[in-house]
């Protein structure tokens, strides 16, 4: 397996998959815009909702293959590992910070306030925090063996707090509407929620979550790509500077 | 008669809520989610940039490197 991704031809799938992402982008744009029937309390500003869950989808599969990654860097000590969970944690990054951004200008005209430290707010805040700090201790350590092992048990640990987020909304009292499953009764939030009304809203749902997950595949392949280049122009630096000290 | 409430309500609802009241933060949503995805082509295309530069960097001095070992 780590043979098999360390040769993996990113070239030939790289263009096929940004194609693939800017076409589903387009398709799921004009579906949320055009297909997806108008929400009746809130109007058309839920229409931020679909890109909401999908980037929050995404950013949470992202800390997973980081997690699958760092499990699997533990194992068997391969550089491929290191490079798949860096790259993972990075457009984790991203999509959390779509998700928090789209979800505040949203609770704007909803709650009536930008922010609120509510127990999901709170936790994702958290979250972005603990996922930052993981680039600040790979930049902290030096020797790059030493480097990736505390990385990798990091990684392992941090992916609490993506767990923590999923659950607040379900077992504490928030705000924030439950979209998936039932909500215990202590946590009932305050905001009466009644679900996806249509099955069209429920359809543009499954687009923008598989237009994201393509968005995410591509930018993990274009990443990867991206890190084997610059790999090679550090050794070949190494190789260099080498050469002319000797 | 719950029904005919509900509609009634829905009714009151529709000529009391406009549904493109809050159109602005619907295209602000989306610019900013745009921003950051942008934010993110650039930083990855300015590594790229980067990495390119060094290996034109690289490659002359190597190709000048040869120069002087034929000369």
């Amino acid at each position: 397996m780590t043979a098999r991704l360390e040769r993996m031809n990113l070239d030939r799938i790289v263009p096929i998959l940004n194609i693939l992402a800017v076409t589903m982008i387009i398709i799921s744009l004009l579906v949320n815009f055009f297909y997806a029937p108008t929400e009746t309390t809130m109007g058309n500003v839920q229409r931020i909702f679909y890109f909401h869950v999908g980037a929050a989808w995404v950013a949470a599969v992202g800390f997973f293959v980081a997690l699958i990654s760092g499990i699997a860097y533990l194992r068997k000590p391969a550089n491929i590992w290191d490079t798949i969970a860096v790259a993972s944690v990075e457009i984790g990054l991203v999509f959390t910070s779509m998700t928090i951004v789209s979800g505040s200008v949203w609770g704007r005209p909803a709650w009536n306030t930008w922010w609120i430290w509510s127990p999901r707010l709170t936790s994702i805040t958290v979250l972005w925090l603990v996922y930052v700090a993981y680039f600040m201790l790979r930049g902290a350590v030096e020797d790059e063996d030493k480097r990736g092992r505390f990385a990798a048990v990091y990684v392992v640990a941090a992916f609490v707090t993506v767990i923590i987020t999923f659950f607040s909304i379900r077992l504490l009292r928030d705000i924030h509407p439950v979209l998936f499953g039932e909500a215990s009764e202590a946590a009932q939030g305050l905001q009466k929620f009644d679900g996806l009304a249509s099955t069209k809203m429920v359809i543009s749902l499954n687009i923008s979550v598989l237009t994201f997950t393509v968005l995410f595949l591509a930018w993990l392949a274009n990443r990867l790509r991206l890190q084997r280049l610059v790999d090679k122009v550090t050794d070949l630096k190494s190789q260099f500077m080498a050469r002319y000290q000797g | 008669m719950t029904e005919l409430f509900s509609t009634a309500n829905l009714l009151m609802q529709a000529e009391l809520f406009d549904p493109n009241k809050f159109n602005n933060f619907l295209v602000l949503g989306y610019f900013v989610m745009w921003l950051i995805v942008m934010g993110y082509i650039f930083i990855l295309s300015n590594i790229q940039k980067n990495a390119r530069e060094d290996i034109n960097l690289m490659k002359q001095l190597l190709e000048e490197d040869e120069e002087t070992e034929i000369a």
